[in-house]
């Protein structure tokens, strides 16, 4: 119930971000559309085992842009550079968490940094496939490793349950 | 007069729901609407002049409903009205209870039984034509009326086509006549014709045209006797009062003006005679007495049309007198064919014997009318006669036809010689003992059915005796025409004058005719049989069997089922008919090479993609490049300043690419496994011209326009009347609707041709419920691909975007009057939302995301486009008018509304259907397709390993 309140609220901002202006009719238009909208294209309920910490959340944002940036150059200058680009290659990820939703928010992070991109993804067994521009040598894979495990760290301190945390060997984390 | 016409049709309208309470007593509750015509006609009077009465309608066509009164109209409506009250009323026993057909025969009947008498009443020519094929497909309805049979639909198609035929010559006929005098009104054409001149003779002669294919003359005459297919109330309403009616109508509407019009007398009155002619001796061998009823009315419309043909005022009397009498007579006779057939179950003369003894009174009312119909003293028919003969001796003075009057006066003869010997064969047939057969046995008949034809019969009776008021009130029709030799006159008493001798003469020979049937008929036979006659129903069939050959033939040689043809030739066709006019326009014109860098840029792109299009071998690669170029196309509008075609090029090209992609895994991976033979050769070398003549057509084009753009004035109402500052989108919803409209649905159409044409999913309605058990996922309703083809983190980011795509395009929608957006882009923008919900779960996804049938989506939102176009005229305003509306909402604040909104919301529908239909067939359908497959291979399998 919380979830759907929540989510209401959100298509309401985004509607009136849409609208650019926020008038007394432009909330009740949003919350009606909103409204109307999730009534006629319903989902399952599904308990969201997710939470919200804000200070890992600011690490994990700053780290992010700061990651985009720095793959965003090296990407640049694997393409530019008078080399032949570098062999890439598939790499093989486990994940701690099997929270779908955080798994999600790993794969999709991952992506979004430049150099690395989700190929597949295994929800039972918790392992990505990600393909790795850079994958030239044993170095270059377990820098992707690491990287996984990191991001993936980061967003289980930002968003993951304490019992999601506590069942995945970071009790120190849960609070 | 409109009331009348008005209470006919809607009489037509409820009479389905009558028969699901009354059944066969709904046609007596019917009959009262034509009856009360009557009896208003009757009070009214017979109209000195004519009374005009006008509603305008279609103004810039001329084409308005304006209805007169005259003493032909008050003459004819009279038997349009009286005698469809009589065959209702006959229906009510005629028809057997529980008759499926009931609720389209009386629905379409009264309907019938409106159109004739708007047709006899219509005093705008157009209007006329209206109701003249309003009974055309009337009829054909009522011909086909137990279409299981092959005969009864042969026959309705032949007298649709042959009438439909006429009455196109006819409306040209119309328009010739109409435009040259400048008016479409009879009553003024008649008044004042146009001078005459070859314009005017030639639209006469389509209009005759017109009435002589109505009424079933030489050489069109075959349709009628097929036409009896029909049940015997429609073949007594049809051969009496209407329909073949309309034709003899017109001719003495137009006779007073245009029958000094040259060739006007030679068409009508030959063609007239050699009609009388061959409908008598068709009808002599006959064996069927409603097929020999039928020929005879084929040779009565021969007598019919010579007479108000011929144009003058003894003539037209008699006419009119003659139509009146035919009306009685031969509705007497139909019905009584119809008492007959119930009654025996056969109409064959030779299989009926003894029913003088069985039906008496049926017998006396058959005699009655068989009687009138030879000219029998003291009947109509005799009167009719008479002053036939009368004006045919006349026309010598009257016409100064020295050689033609006399020749007329025998044909006429001779023709009544031959009805008299039918009319005998019909009462002898039916009635009189048949040699060898055994006195039938009846079933009595009820009195209603018999009353009908009693009630006519005693009219035929008792006008016969009136014949000096009946004279005067006719009189009014012929005074029209000058005076003639001698003063018309309806009598039974003329003293010793050449018609009686005639009539004798007529009597006495077709009476001999008659007894000596058995060597005529020999005659006949031989002749028929050894001379080649011109048959005008083999012409027809000929033509018939002509046209559809070389439809066969043409659909064989050019509709071969490979779509690089049809694509080949139509583009070919383009190049070469807008390419030689593009050849002989070409004019060098200014032209700047580029407005920005990144044109030439996003141009180059797109060339490039082009180029690497048509070299691809991978389909698949191929669809993905043919995106650049649209997504390219969607930049260059961006770039010159139109985000709004961006934003819809971009949505649309994204559908597309993902449909193609759909679409792709029922295809093989490559193309031809030989890349470059001479037939890819021509493709490209037609693509490269097609490409070169539309840049060239571009160039041209932009050099041509001589005139400011019309949108140069849209800016300033756009804003003011159309209450919006984006002005594509006020165009599309508010200035240009009327277009939108017709392209939403032509989109309908399209929508509904996908659903329907590829995977044949013609119930919509019928949307799998049941949950099929495939994999646990809690993010969406009823996932449906296989475990190895979900993706999870497809199925997380569907269930968090979609509804905010949704209310996205909600936003689209409402903001496109102001902003680049509109229900167009909405809709696209939903269909996109419910095609992440396909990717992303499968076909049963998709059904659980939107339970419901595309076609009621898109049917509603075309219905609300049209209703919110409709709804302004009722509050006053045009077609499509929107209005700016203010709304105060207390607290809330003012909701500004520009009604043009439902409009667009009406396009979105059309829209989120559009896309609804085609994920269904070329998603859903072809998994569904790709699934029966796999399961086809398993089985075959294990059919395998079994042994």
């Amino acid at each position: 119930m919380t979830a759907r309140l929540l989510f209401t609220g959100g298509l309401t901002v985004l509607w009136l971000m849409l609208w650019g202006s926020v008038t007394p009719l432009a909330v009740v238009g949003g919350v009606l559309v909103a409204t109307l909208a999730m009534v006629a294209f319903p989902f399952p309920t599904m308990t969201w085992d997710v939470t919200f910490r804000p200070w890992p959340f600011v690490v994990l944002t700053a780290r992010f842009f700061a990651d985009v940036l720095r793959a965003s150059v090296q990407v640049a200058w694997l393409a530019v550079r008078p080399a032949r680009p570098p062999r890439s290659a598939i790499v093989e990820v486990q994940l701690q968490t099997r929270s779908e939703l955080v798994m999600t928010q790993i794969a999709e992070m991952i992506s979004l940094v430049p150099g690395s991109l989700l190929v597949e993804t295994d929800p039972d067994t918790g392992r990505l496939w990600l393909h790795v521009l850079d994958g030239h040598d044993e170095e270059a894979v377990a820098h992707a490793h690491r990287m996984a495990a990191e991001q993936e760290r980061r967003v289980l301190r930002a968003f993951a349950t304490d019992a999601d945390l506590a069942e995945n060997g970071h009790p120190e984390e849960a609070a | 007069m409109l009331p009348l016409l008005t209470l006919h049709f809607l009489a037509a309208a409820v009479a389905p729901v009558l028969v699901r309470y009354l059944h066969r007593g709904t046609f007596p509750v019917l009959a009262l609407v034509p009856a009360g015509g009557f009896v208003w006609l009757l009070v009214h009077g017979r109209p000195d002049g004519t009374d005009l009465e006008h509603h305008s309608w279609i103004g810039t066509l001329g084409l308005d409903v304006s209805l007169a009164l005259d003493p032909l109209r008050w003459t004819l409506s009279l038997l349009v009205t009286g005698i469809g009250a009589l065959v209702l009323v006959y229906c009510t026993s005629y028809f057997r209870a529980g008759d499926p057909g009931l609720w389209r025969f009386s629905a379409v009947f009264v309907a019938f039984a409106g159109a004739m008498l708007g047709l006899v009443l219509s005093d705008n020519l157009l209007l006329l034509y209206v109701f003249w094929e309003l009974t055309t497909v009337l009829s054909y309805l009522l011909v086909g009326h137990n279409p299981e049979r092959s005969a009864n639909r042969r026959a309705a198609m032949t007298a649709l086509l042959v009438t439909t035929f006429g009455g196109l010559a006819m409306l040209v006929g119309f328009i010739l006549l109409g435009e040259h005098a400048g008016t479409y009104s009879a009553a003024a054409l008649v008044a004042d014709p146009p001078a005459s001149g070859p314009l005017v003779t030639v639209a006469i002669m389509l209009v005759l045209v017109g009435a002589v294919s109505k009424s079933a003359l030489v050489p069109f005459h075959f349709w009628l006797p097929g036409a009896m297919a029909a049940p015997t109330p429609v073949s007594a309403y049809l051969h009496a009062a209407a329909m073949v009616k309309a034709g003899i109508f017109l001719v003495a509407l137009l006779a007073p003006a245009y029958a000094d019009t040259p060739g006007w007398r030679a068409v009508l009155v030959s063609l007239g005679l050699l009609t009388m002619m061959v409908g008598g001796l068709r009808a002599l061998r006959q064996y069927d007495a409603k097929l020999l009823l039928a020929y005879g009315t084929v040779s009565q419309l021969g007598f019919l049309m010579t007479l108000v043909g011929l144009g003058t005022r003894s003539a037209a009397l008699a006419g009119l007198a003659l139509v009146l009498g035919h009306a009685l007579f031969k509705a007497t006779l139909f019905m009584v064919v119809g008492v007959v057939d119930r009654s025996t179950g056969t109409r064959d003369i030779r299989q009926l014997s003894g029913l003088h003894r069985r039906m008496p009174v049926l017998m006396v009312v058959a005699v009655i009318g068989a009687a009138s119909m030879a000219g029998v003293p003291p009947l109509l028919g005799f009167l009719s006669k008479e002053a036939a003969f009368a004006a045919a001796e006349d026309l010598g003075h009257d016409l100064g036809w020295t050689v033609a009057g006399p020749l007329t006066l025998a044909g006429l003869t001779l023709g009544s010689i031959l009805t008299v010997a039918y009319a005998a064969r019909f009462v002898w047939g039916v009635f009189g003992p048949a040699p060898g057969v055994d006195p039938c046995s009846i079933k009595r008949p009820s009195y209603w059915l018999v009353a009908a034809p009693a009630v006519l019969a005693v009219a035929s009776v008792v006008l016969g005796l009136l014949g000096g008021p009946l004279t005067e009130l006719l009189a009014p029709h012929a005074d029209v025409f000058p005076a003639g030799a001698h003063e018309p006159e309806l009598t039974l008493w003329h003293g010793v004058t050449v018609p009686l001798m005639l009539s004798v003469l007529v009597l006495v020979l077709g009476v001999a005719l008659f007894v000596a049937r058995h060597p005529v008929a020999a005659v006949q036979h031989a002749v028929v049989d050894r001379v080649p006659m011109p048959d005008a129903e083999r012409g027809y069939q000929l033509v018939l069997r002509g046209v559809d050959r070389l439809a066969i033939e043409l659909t064989g040689r050019t509709q071969r089922g490979s779509l690089p043809f049809y694509l080949g030739s139509i583009l070919v066709v383009v190049a070469a008919v807008p390419g030689t006019a593009l050849l002989l326009a070409w004019e060098p014109t200014d032209v700047r090479v580029a407005d920005s860098p990144a044109q030439v840029v996003v141009a180059v792109v797109m060339a490039i993609a082009a180029v690497m299009t048509v070299r691809s071998r991978r389909r698949l690669r191929a669809v993905l490049l043919a995106g650049i170029t649209g997504y390219g196309t969607a930049l260059l509008f961006d770039l010159h300043g139109a985000p709004d075609l961006a934003l819809t090029q971009v949505l649309v090209e994204t559908f597309v690419l993902v449909t193609f992609v759909l679409v792709l895994r029922r295809l093989p991976q490559h193309f031809s496994t030989r890349p470059f033979t001479l037939s890819r050769w021509v493709r490209v070398a037609i693509g490269v011209m097609s490409g070169v003549l539309v840049a060239g057509l571009a160039y041209v084009a932009s050099g041509a326009r001589v005139a400011d753009p019309i949108s140069d004035g849209f800016a300033k109402p756009a804003k003011e009347y159309g209450g919006g500052s984006n002005i594509v989108n006020v165009t599309l919803v508010d200035i240009r609707a009327w277009d939108t409209l017709g392209e939403l649905s032509v989109l309908v159409v399209a929508a509904t041709g996908i659903a329907s044409l590829i995977f044949l999913i013609t119930d919509r309605a019928t949307l799998p419920t049941t949950r099929k058990p495939g994999h646990d996922s809690a993010w969406l309703r009823n996932p449906s691909l296989p475990p190895e083809r979900r993706s999870i983190v497809f199925e997380v980011v569907t269930r968090l975007i979609f509804h905010a795509v949704i209310v996205f395009s909600v936003y689209l929608a409402l903001v496109g009057h102001e902003l680049p957006g509109g229900g167009f882009a909405g809709g696209l923008v939903a269909g996109l939302a419910l095609m992440l919900r396909y990717l992303a779960g499968g076909r049963r996804e998709l059904d659980a995301a939107a339970p419901i049938d595309a076609g009621v989506v898109l049917g509603v939102g075309l219905a609300l486009a049209a209703a919110s176009g409709l709804l302004p005229t009722l509050l006053g305003g045009g077609v499509l008018q929107s209005a700016i509306v203010d709304v105060h909402i207390p607290v809330l604040g003012t909701l500004h509304l520009v009604t043009s909104v439902f409009f667009d919301l009406g396009v979105y529908l059309v829209v989120v259907g559009l896309a609804l239909d085609v994920l269904r067939s070329l998603g859903g359908g072809i998994d569904k397709d790709i699934e029966t497959d796999h399961d086809d291979a398993q089985d075959d399998e294990r059919e395998e390993v079994r042994p």
